[in-house]
């Protein structure tokens, strides 16, 4: 497979079916494929293009005086709450999806909340941080996860749990909080630290899974 | 001569260059197209900006997608074979995910591969001085079964294997190989549970 042009110069994981010798592809390929390329570059650049910006503050449920970074992949605006003073660096993805019958799903980010680069929020029924909350880069946060089962494991999604993050807290870069854990207000989770239960009230947790430092 | 011109000629002018240096910048960030891999299935996605190196060493199957900066890293190294990727049908790689290849990487099909995913066939050595540069490893083959599923910051070693319907849990560090229907999770990563084969039950070990 490898090193070899496919049939017809686009290629497929389906080996030629009469193992004819194939003709070495042409740099260009032929005028029909450099249209369809073309086509396919443009709707894509298009298409992600448009996806990167953010919604206008009219469509979001709430807009503060809040300042989101281009690029920011974000699909259900009408769902996220975005008090005064946030600030949503480059690269975040706030996905909100209605996955479950009955539950409208919601994210609510509090006043003076600071999101890094690269965040990734994936909410399928409540996630709020609360005010004075600090997150770093490429932190990630959700209320569902994909269940062990491997033949449900692609479609399906977990029973979501909530996520709470209490005021003044501060999210280091790299974290991962799992569905159903609230941090506490004040609390320190440093670097790289996989949040897997409850975080209490000013405690420094670290490690994965994470632990209270003393 | 910039003081000739007027300023509706020079605004015009700025204007056009702005827009030659943003369509630059646009195509630059474009993935190679598909006639480049060695196999591109159907519905394959890449989001720009993902990243893809040597893509006639790269074969895609069908409904591949590949989110925004994900990066393939496959690289010729002097004196060893041409590297190989293969990612298998409906297999997707999320943000920031990247993949080092200079040997061998096989990824099953329906595998999920989460976000920041660092997947490895090579590691760095210690720079003793002689070299250039921090010396690289010869390439141990590193394959991931079918349905596998990689959650978020998992770093795969070289030279493991990661069994058909695998868990591996957030920030996972995989230093063994993984059993097909087994879930491990930590740092370094230790088996948890298993599936037993006659009941379907995931038994912790």
């Amino acid at each position: 497979m490898t090193g070899r042009a496919a049939p017809g110069g686009y290629g497929s994981l389906v080996p030629d079916p009469l193992g004819r010798a194939l003709p070495a592809p042409t740099a260009r390929g032929t005028w029909r494929q450099w249209r369809d390329d073309r086509a396919r570059r443009r709707f894509l650049q298009r298409s992600f293009a448009y996806a990167a910006t953010p919604p206008p503050p009219e469509q979001w449920a709430k807009f503060g005086r809040a300042y989101v970074v281009p690029p920011a992949r974000v699909n259900r605006p009408d769902l996220i709450w975005l008090g005064d003073g946030v600030v949503i660096l480059e690269d975040v993805w706030m996905s909100v999806v209605p996955a479950f019958d009955g539950i409208v799903p919601r994210l609510v980010l509090g006043d003076r909340v600071h999101v890094g680069r690269g965040c990734q929020f994936s909410v399928a029924d409540e996630v709020v941080i609360e005010d004075d909350v600090l997150i770093g880069d490429f932190t990630q946060i959700g209320d569902t996860s994909h269940p062990y089962d491997a033949r449900i494991r692609a479609k399906a999604l977990y029973p979501p749990q909530r996520v709470r993050i209490g005021r003044r807290a501060v999210i280091c870069s790299h974290v991962t909080i799992l569905p159903g854990v609230t941090v506490g207000a004040g609390a320190v989770v440093d670097h790289h630290t996989v949040v897997t239960r409850d975080v209490p009230t000013g405690a420094v947790v670290r490690g994965n899974p994470a632990r209270v430092v003393p | 001569m910039t003081g000739r011109i007027s300023a509706a000629v020079r605004r015009r002018r700025d204007r056009r260059a702005a827009r030659l240096q943003w369509r630059r910048t646009v195509d630059a960030l474009q993935p190679p197209p598909p006639r480049a891999f060695a196999g591109w299935g159907v519905n394959t996605i890449i989001v720009p900006p993902a990243r893809v190196e040597c893509p006639d060493c790269i074969a895609l199957g069908s409904e591949v997608i590949l989110h925004e900066h994900a990066w393939l890293c496959v690289q010729r190294r002097d004196g060893l074979p041409a590297p190989s990727l293969t990612i298998g049908d409906r297999t997707s790689i999320n943000r920031f995910a990247k993949i080092v290849c200079h040997g061998r990487v096989t990824i099953g099909a329906d595998a999920l591969i989460g976000d920041r995913v660092y997947i490895s066939d090579v590691q760095h050595l210690p720079w003793r001085g002689e070299e250039r540069a921090h010396p690289l490893t010869e390439p141990r083959p590193v394959t991931i079964g079918d349905r596998a599923f990689l959650g978020i910051a998992v770093v795969i070693k070289p030279g493991v294997t990661i069994g058909d319907d695998a868990y591996v849990g957030a920030g996972a560090v995989v230093h063994d190989d993984v059993p097909p229907s087994g879930v491990v999770v930590g740092d370094p990563a230790r088996l948890v549970r298993l599936r037993n084969p006659q009941t379907g039950e995931w038994e912790p070990v």
